[in-house]
């Protein structure tokens, strides 16, 4: 539990001019990074390490810390805004946060995804702070079967964002998956429909997929409609404001995406675009309205923001307590740590408990930070609102090459997001929905890496999989999760094509 | 050749809503639920017989085994089989009680392959003259065909965004943009271009 003498060093530590002034800069950065398609979290943290070279370790923290929050809710805006998800903690931000957009209602989406990322950001914080050791005792109780165990329940939410047709959501999720395969096996590093050309060594970028499965097919259709009309179009006005009265209607989404978020955050090599998807998915299968999912729900936007934001604190736990990294982020976070002579580890909490504290303090503050900024941000998000189509795609199309070829400097990744944009385009047209494309993409790889560590720790036996109650009980939910479905779907003959 | 005045929002919403409904294009068809099984279901037997067997590198102590790194793809492709059958079979009969339903409109198609073409056409310019230069003419020639007609918004569009997009990648975030082979040529004789296939194509214009 929480030392209070401690958290009160903590406090005067944190409260220091220069200390916020790093963690605003770090805040301002995030958005203005998360906004950018293209640049992810980890690369504005990347970018900003050198200058922290010259800082504090306290006030080096504090500026990535300031980045590593705001980046994920920057990468909602667009998103939002233009249906390119600034990075891929966004990707089931866009599935009801843009349609929200189109519905003159960008506002109050924006609004939603800045409040549901704070309020999670503020309770995963505050239960990371206070069950610290607890997290960290559980989290290292999660070996190779238990996590394949918890992305396998996470692969039944297929079934909740398969639209009209759970079959086509079925055929559009093998396709991820394989799509997913492109690269070099994750054990053996042999090559897998490489075709000789060496840039597919790596694989498909996350990100590479998320452009060009969401923005290229929303540039054809409204490239398409700009062209038949004779008149300016806009997205629309920023539309009303959300009522506090709205916001707090959602409080139960906000609780469970931040139990989902802070769970995933606190386990290695998971991340917040699970904890994003499993937010959405357990906010529709909550919902009154589950059919309103996909066209525009603020309940989607709630729970996908909620659950990708409440990854970063409980995601420190691991890294601050036993020196694992949660995520990439943090292992570069825990780089600048060593950087500035402190080694994270059971040793750390021993030898400086009130730094250990006066970090996750810091990220009060930069959310905090993120709620002002945020503001500022869906302020100016209004003059996106008012470009007409015929200007705003174009550049959107030239934004998303620039973005996709950032991530990795090379053009391989630009011709496959055009290339997934046509068949994103496709798919839009058959009603062949893009969620679980984008979900089995996403869980792929942790899918086939646990599930064949396992079986090498198991010699191929599959009992390894029931041999803790932590990767049964997932099981069971996922047999569960998946049963309920089916049932639930064939009842109401949804299985069957829509059309 | 100007834009008329943006009109009322909730009209233009009601418009957008309405043309998205009866753009021809988004409306799936039986025929084309038709079309989509059988190139799944294509594309799932030429992953199962051909791609996997010869593309996917396994060591000869993993053949057979699950620990194969064609386990995995071997299985995903019968899988989407499986699947792909299903989905043709109740695209059959579908097909059968409803007819093909109705088609999507040509005129749409082919602005869509239009849109499509100008977009293919600007990733292949990035490879000839550049991001920059390819990004200019890509604003210009995209809001042109979008509708845009005003010469004074296409060229201060077209010559602005590629320049702040120059200076923040190339001189702020240190991502150097590819040059082009055209510029890259002109500018150093540090021009890589091997043939595509063994080359990385990072290499050919930085």
């Amino acid at each position: 539990m929480i030392d209070l003498t401690i958290l009160q060093q903590s406090l005067l530590l944190i409260f220091d001019w220069n200390i916020v002034i790093a963690c605003l800069a770090g805040v301002i950065w995030g958005m203005f990074v998360g906004v950018t398609p293209g640049l992810t979290g980890i690369m504005a943290v990347v970018i900003a390490l050198p200058m922290t070279f010259f800082m504090t370790p306290l006030t080096a923290i504090a500026l990535l810390l300031g980045i590593y929050v705001t980046a994920i809710y920057g990468g909602s805006v667009t998103a939002i805004m233009i249906a390119t998800p600034g990075t891929p903690n966004a990707a089931a931000t866009v599935m009801d946060g843009y349609p929200l957009a189109r519905q003159g209602r960008a506002r109050q989406a924006l609004e939603m995804a800045l409040y549901a990322s704070f309020t999670s950001g503020i309770v995963s914080t505050i239960g990371a702070l206070v069950i610290f050791p607890i997290i960290a005792a559980i989290a290292l109780d999660f070996g190779a079967p238990e996590v394949f165990a918890v992305v396998l329940f996470s692969i039944t939410i297929v079934a909740s964002v398969s639209g009209d047709s759970l079959l086509k959501g079925l055929v559009a999720a093998s396709l991820g998956f394989i799509i997913a395969m492109v690269g070099q096996d994750p054990i053996h590093g042999s090559s897998r429909f490489t075709f000789g050309v060496h840039d597919f060594q790596a694989g498909m970028h996350i990100l590479t997929l998320l452009v060009g499965l969401f923005t290229i097919p929303e540039i054809i259709m409204r490239g398409v409609e700009a062209f038949k009309s004779n008149k300016t179009i806009v997205i629309g006005e920023m539309g009303p404001r959300l009522k506090l009265k709205q916001y707090l209607k959602y409080w139960a989404i906000y609780l469970r995406s931040t139990v989902i978020g802070s769970m995933l955050g606190a386990l290695p090599g998971l991340g917040g675009s699970p904890a994003a998807f499993l937010g959405y998915f357990s906010a529709q299968k909550f919902s009154k309205e589950p059919e309103k999912f996909g066209k525009g729900s603020l309940e989607g936007v709630a729970g996908a923001e909620a659950g990708n934001n409440a990854v970063c604190g409980p995601a420190l736990v691991p890294m601050m307590s036993l020196g694992i990294p949660g995520d990439t982020t943090t292992a570069v976070l825990m780089g600048a740590l060593v950087i500035h002579g402190l080694t994270p580890g059971p040793l750390l909490y021993e030898s400086s408990p009130e730094f250990v504290y006066s970090v996750f303090l810091l990220l009060f503050v930069a959310l905090v930070l993120l709620l002002i900024v945020g503001s500022l941000a869906i302020r100016l998000a209004k003059w996106v609102v008012r470009v007409p189509t015929q200007i705003l795609f174009p550049v959107v199309l030239v934004l998303a090459t620039y973005g996709t070829f950032a991530v990795r400097g090379t053009m391989i990744d630009v011709i496959s997001m055009l290339g997934i944009g046509f068949l994103g385009f496709f798919m839009r047209i058959q009603k062949i929905p893009a969620a679980p494309f984008a979900i089995a993409f996403i869980l792929a790889p942790i899918f086939e890496n646990e599930l064949r560590k396992s079986l090498i720790i198991s010699r191929g036996s599959l009992e390894i999989f029931i041999s803790s109650n932590i990767s049964i009980a997932f099981l069971v939910l996922a047999v569960l999760s998946a049963t309920a479905t089916v049932v639930f779907r064939s009842r109401f003959k949804k299985f069957r094509l829509g059309s | 050749m100007g834009l008329d005045k943006t009109e009322n929002t909730n009209e233009i919403d009601q418009t957008l809503d309405d043309s998205s409904a009866d753009a021809g294009l988004e409306a799936a068809t039986v025929r084309g639920d038709l079309m989509a099984a059988l190139i799944s279901l294509a594309f799932s037997a030429v992953g199962l017989i051909i791609l996997t067997p010869a593309f996917v590198f396994v060591p000869e102590k993993f053949i057979g085994t699950v620990n194969s790194p064609a386990f995995l793809p071997k299985l995903l492709f019968a899988l989407l089989m499986f699947l792909s059958v299903i989905y043709l079979f109740q695209s059959i009969g579908n097909y059968r009680k409803h007819g093909g339903g109705a088609r999507s409109k040509l005129y749409d198609w082919f602005l869509a392959l239009g849109v499509a073409a100008v977009c293919t056409a600007y990733i292949i310019a990035v490879f000839i003259i550049g991001m920059t230069i390819a990004s200019m003419l890509g604003i210009a020639a995209l809001t042109y065909y979008f509708g845009e007609r005003r010469p004074l918004v296409i060229s201060t569009l077209s010559i602005s965004i590629p320049i702040f997009l120059w200076f923040f990648f190339e001189k702020i975030a240190n991502v150097y943009l590819p040059k082009g082979l055209i510029f890259s040529s002109i500018i150093s004789d540090r021009l890589m271009l091997s043939d595509f296939g063994n080359s990385s194509l990072s290499t050919i214009y930085l």
